[in-house]
């Protein structure tokens, strides 16, 4: 039976060129292995930089706050500020494990207390002893009046977390919190 | 109806000497059950709601420390010279007026300070410690006193006055001038901060109760105040959270109601550390909660009636 080529195969033939399903098997070859390798390529890159963006995004909760207050200004601070705000409200609203749970009631506590569910006994003493703090802070930063008001918010965490001041110092959260409106409230 | 009890009369009459006494051993019987299943069935733990919650003494020991380990210790301190007859009955004289006027179980106060510097006013006087005096005061207890008290009860304010004849404040740790009655080193006045310092932690801890709807044993909330003395009204209020969270809100009512549920949970140091592990990493959290139960177990059996105080809890303080 004479196997019936279309022009190009017949063209291919008459040129000893090989033929493309010669060709097709070694390509194959190449493809696969090209293809594996871009996906685990491509998987490596989106694990790396998903793990990137988490860093990234959780530095954003305290160390870039302080970063943007002292580079980009109040502005770039109440921008930064604002998507913590809605980061944290995600997070608590289903967070993924405990750890991000505690992360995500520490930085509420200490930054956006009216974000914590009403069951929360600590939401009461954040919303009166710093949050409105806070607020006057940041309505008026870098005066005499602020750092008043810094000293009095300084006071009230210690008092609440560490009254003694023992070597345990204050937690994580707690002396972010007091670098943050420390540097805010400098005259 | 009168013929049925004059029947009844009869054939008691008739079978009187057996019916009516087994009648008498039955009721007799179902009486005494009742009584031992009282004393010692499972409900027989200290668990009180009395009606009358303005009574505080009801935990606290009428003599302190009630504690015989503190009372031998306290002992020592006298003879050892380190506790004069002197500066005994001054904290003595100017507690019992503190907490009469602030409404605080003298008991607590009493062991508060003794636990807190064994009843050394000068305590740290030479070092460079940030806890200073009777009551262990550092920079911001002072700046709370000092400044903040407008947050507080007005009764505060008043005590001093009442005290002092006039507004002492601001206190700060005098070394130069321990007599003054602005100094911290001076007894009367180490006295009235720690017990306002310790109102303050009372009257944070209630509101939040009351904010919540919450009713509580004001004796229980004593006890959790002398907690936030020591390590800060966070360590508690975490406490309260992990157990609401884990228990349930009926179980974190008993909490704050009943002194046997209140003394296994502030013993049990896995829960404790569990807590504390939301404010402090693994290593400080444990180091925290294993001290934050040594302090809760001293004050309690210092503090507490001998009624309220197991054999095994006494054994296991060890001041």
């Amino acid at each position: 039976m004479t196997k019936i080529l279309n022009p190009i195969e017949k063209s291919r033939s008459q040129n000893n060129i090989p033929s493309r399903h010669t060709l097709s098997s070694a390509q194959k070859t190449i493809a696969l292995f090209i293809f594996f390798s871009g996906l685990g390529l491509t998987m490596l890159f989106f694990f790396t930089y998903s793990s990137l963006t988490k860093i990234d995004s959780d530095s954003i909760s305290y160390s870039t706050l302080l970063t943007s207050l002292s580079t980009g200004g109040y502005s770039q601070f109440y921008s930064d500020k604002k998507l913590l705000r809605s980061k944290i409200a995600t997070m608590l609203s289903s967070p993924q494990n405990e750890t991000e749970e505690t992360y995500a009631t520490n930085i509420a506590l200490y930054l956006f207390p009216d974000l914590l569910p009403d069951s929360n006994f600590e939401k009461i003493v954040a919303v009166e002893q710093w949050a409105p703090l806070e607020s006057a802070i940041e309505k008026k930063p870098r005066s005499h009046e602020a750092r008043l008001l810094f000293d009095e918010m300084k006071s009230n965490i210690w008092n609440y977390e560490n009254p003694k001041m023992d070597r345990s110092g204050l937690s994580l959260y707690a002396s972010e919190t007091l670098k943050i409106y420390h540097e805010l409230s400098a005259p | 109806m009168k013929t049925d009890l004059k029947n009844l009369i009869t054939a008691f009459k008739e079978r009187g000497s057996f019916l009516f006494p087994s009648l008498i051993v039955i009721v007799f019987s179902g009486l005494i059950s009742a009584l031992i299943w009282l004393a010692l069935g499972p409900n027989s733990s200290p668990a009180f709601y009395p009606p009358d919650k303005t009574k505080t003494s009801f935990l606290y020991a009428a003599t302190y420390p009630a504690n015989e380990k503190f009372q031998k210790e306290l002992v020592q301190l006298k003879n050892r010279g380190s506790l004069s007859e002197k500066d005994e009955l001054e904290i003595q004289s100017s507690l019992l007026a503190s907490t009469d006027f602030l409404d605080i179980p003298p008991a607590l106060l009493w062991c508060l300070l003794f636990q807190e510097s064994r009843l050394n006013h000068l305590e740290g006087i030479d070092s460079e410690n940030s806890a200073l005096g009777l009551g262990q005061f550092s920079q911001f207890s002072f700046f709370e006193i000092n400044h903040q008290q407008s947050r507080y009860r007005p009764t505060n304010i008043n005590l001093i006055i009442s005290m002092f004849g006039r507004d002492v404040r601001p206190i700060a740790a005098k070394r130069k001038d321990i007599l003054s009655p602005s100094s911290y080193y001076s007894i009367p006045t180490a006295v009235v901060s720690s017990a306002i310092y310790l109102n303050n932690r009372y009257h944070q801890l209630t509101q939040i109760l009351i904010k919540r709807g919450i009713e509580y044993h004001p004796d229980l909330l004593w006890l959790f105040s002398a907690m936030a003395y020591n390590k800060g009204t966070r360590s508690v209020l975490t406490l309260w959270n992990n157990v609401q969270k884990q228990n349930g809100s009926e179980r974190f009512k008993l909490l704050v109601n009943n002194y046997e549920y209140f003394r296994k949970t502030t013993s049990d140091s896995l829960l404790l550390t569990q807590s504390l592990k939301r404010i402090w990493d693994e290593t400080k959290a444990r180091s925290y909660s294993r001290e934050l139960a040594i302090h809760t177990r001293n004050i309690s059996s210092c503090a507490l009636s001998p009624l309220y105080q197991t054999t095994r809890t006494l054994a296991e303080v060890a001041p």
